[in-house]
């Protein structure tokens, strides 16, 4: 039997075009086979498309809410050992309440109900007309706070060094209220006040009906009571669409700040508000050593949230990364304080902030 | 890691050198800029297609010689989801430079093929998303690149029709994990498998042009057909570009 010679030069077809063309590739023996198979390759894992539903129905709307929080939301085992939160169990309970002619405000209130189940303020659906949440955390919780009263401390000539507002009391304690981490705060206006609020005794911080906002800012305010490098916390990740698919945990260290940092005692007012940034910045206090935190226990909400959507168009938002504490304990349902104080209605109707005047007791205890 | 950087950098910078050699023949400059339709998917954005209200334009500055075909483009598109109540925003530069090394001539046919260094840099911007409210793109690759050109004359005018395309073969490309934020990789330093292996298989793209180049007046200009096919799937996390664009241009 003949053998194949395969530098032997091939017979070409006779039609015009092909023959060119197989003149030009024949000659190159190994690199037309090797651009064969990368084609062959190419076409086989070609097209990278969509992988959750895509009907805008009720049906494909709850399924792909379902799916996108069963492959990113980062607290599903947790919440399962908190909560008894078994998603599967849920898909199929929620799935159930659907009819395919159900108006938008039908849909979303199923919606809603499904994603409360997890007890995650920062789970959400965001549509036009309402925002689904679950913000039982603090609104089932007492507030401990009146904003007239703690005003009342801050009189009218208070100081304010972008989202932080401060005065010294009359026993030279300073007061700092701050009510956001939204709006920039830099390094420049925290030593700047702290310089102000020097000569002080203690320094109260009331985050108190502090919702959050940039962890930047959080580290910000933070890295002005420590004059050392200090373990906080620990971080990770989702790495994958299984439940227990995460990275290895990454060390949080709080650095000390380059301008004024604060050498006295602290006392740190907290609520059921404090929640997202605010519960880290409590995380990172809770860390130092001159530092005492007074009031309820914090919101929580320790997964940073991501945004994703719905076919419909509502967005959704998810914990997404996993912030612990130095123990690698969850703080997702909130930190404890050291010194539990409620507000006192006696001191309400004498427009005394309860928990403002226990602090101020502590620090004149600690001085 | 390292050692794949190096061997991507030396075919890179070895085609850009070899074809030094091919620095004496006098270059055909050009400049083209099309507009077309957009369709982009990135996962660590949302799991959905935008394509909706799209444009993309092109803008392109090219070198042909005998054996170097270099280039740089720049490109930008917006278009919404499906449910048209969210836009995105791509945008991009690439830097390429290939060198033609196999060559076959045949009738008024000329093919060139051969390696071709591929540098992206852009990004993709959600206006809605909060902590995941972009994603970067950065990638560094070796792709094969080929030409066929063909030759031809109507009313004793000369016309040339050109057929390019290229294929990411091997790189590497910058990408945050699944679930990883902006936050943990710039703040906190949190490096986690960014630096990634990129493959034809796991990045099975292609882009492709047809060009008529033809004189008109006292310029010879070309128009054509641009596609490109920019896909992705790494970390878990999965992207395509889509665009079919038209394109006008003119021999500098």
């Amino acid at each position: 039997m003949k053998k194949k010679n395969r530098n032997l030069p091939r017979p070409l077809p006779r039609r015009g075009a092909l023959r060119v063309l197989f003149a030009v590739l024949s000659p190159w023996g190994r690199v037309r086979e090797g651009f064969l198979f990368i084609l062959t390759i190419f076409f086989l894992t070609a097209c990278v498309d969509e992988e959750l539903p895509t009907a805008d129905t009720p049906q494909g709307n709850l399924d792909a809410l379902w799916q996108l929080m069963d492959e990113r939301y980062c607290f599903f085992d947790y919440k399962k050992a908190e909560l008894g939160v078994d998603w599967d169990e849920v898909h199929e309970r929620y799935r159930k309440k659907l009819s395919p002619k159900m108006n938008d405000l039908q849909l979303f209130e199923v919606c809603c109900a499904m994603i409360a189940e997890l007890k995650d303020g920062h789970v959400n659906i965001g549509a036009s007309f309402d925002l689904g949440r679950n913000w039982s955390y603090w609104e089932d919780e007492p507030e401990n706070y009146y904003d007239s009263i703690a005003r009342s401390y801050l009189g009218h000539d208070y100081g304010i060094a972008a989202s932080l507002k401060y005065k010294i009391l009359d026993d030279n304690i300073g007061y700092v209220r701050c009510e956001s981490f939204n709006t920039g705060l830099g390094n420049g206006n925290v030593s700047s006040m702290l310089s102000i609020l020097a000569p002080c005794n203690g320094l109260i911080i009331d985050v108190r009906g502090n919702s959050g906002g940039s962890l930047t800012n959080a580290d910000c305010l933070a890295s002005h009571f420590t004059n050392e490098k200090i373990l906080v916390g620990y971080t990770y990740h989702k790495t994958g669409k299984g439940h227990n698919d995460f990275s290895p945990m990454k060390a949080d260290y709080l650095e000390p700040a380059k301008g004024t940092r604060w050498q006295k005692p602290v006392v740190v007012i907290t609520n059921r508000q404090c929640f997202s940034a605010t519960n880290d910045f409590v995380k990172m206090m809770h860390c130092l050593p001159n530092v005492t935190l007074l009031g309820d226990k914090t919101g929580g909400g320790s997964g940073m949230p991501f945004m994703q959507e719905l076919p419909c168009g509502w967005s959704v938002r998810y914990s997404a990364v996993v912030s612990v504490d130095r123990d690698k304990k969850h703080i997702e349902f909130g930190i404890d304080p050291d010194v539990k104080v409620s507000m006192d209605m006696g001191d309400v109707m004498k427009r005394k902030d309860t928990l403002i005047e226990q602090a101020r007791a502590i620090l004149h205890r600690a001085i | 890691m390292i050692r794949l950087l190096f061997i991507i950098l030396t075919i890179t910078i070895s085609s850009c050198a070899m074809a030094q050699e091919d620095i004496q023949t006098k270059p055909v400059k050009r400049l083209l800029v099309g507009f077309g339709s957009a369709n982009v998917m990135d996962t660590y954005l949302s799991p959905y297609s935008y394509k909706h209200k799209d444009i993309r334009l092109d803008w392109m500055y090219e070198e042909c010689r005998e054996k170097r075909f270099e280039g740089v483009g720049l490109h930008f598109a917006t278009m919404e989801n499906m449910a048209r109540n969210v836009r995105e925003y791509d945008f991009g530069l690439y830097i390429h430079s290939a060198f033609h090394l196999l060559r076959r001539h045949i009738g008024r046919f000329d093919m060139k093929a051969g390696p071709m260094g591929y540098l992206y840099v852009g990004g993709l911007y959600n206006e809605r998303n909060g902590n995941n409210p972009a994603q970067a793109r950065l990638s560094l690759m070796a792709d094969l690149s080929a030409m066929v050109t063909y030759d031809f004359s109507l009313w004793n005018k000369s016309f040339q029709l050109e057929y390019s395309f290229d294929i990411p073969l091997v790189g590497v490309a910058y990408s945050p994990q699944f679930g990883q934020s902006y936050y943990e990789q710039f703040m906190l330093g949190d490096y986690d498998h960014n630096c990634i292996f990129a493959h034809f298989i796991n990045t099975p793209s292609l882009r492709h042009r047809l060009l008529l180049n033809f004189p008109f007046f006292d310029k010879r200009w070309f128009v054509g057909y641009n596609g490109v096919m920019d896909q992705s799937k790494y970390n878990g996390l999965r992207y395509h570009s889509y665009s079919h664009s038209f394109l006008i241009g003119w021999k500098l």
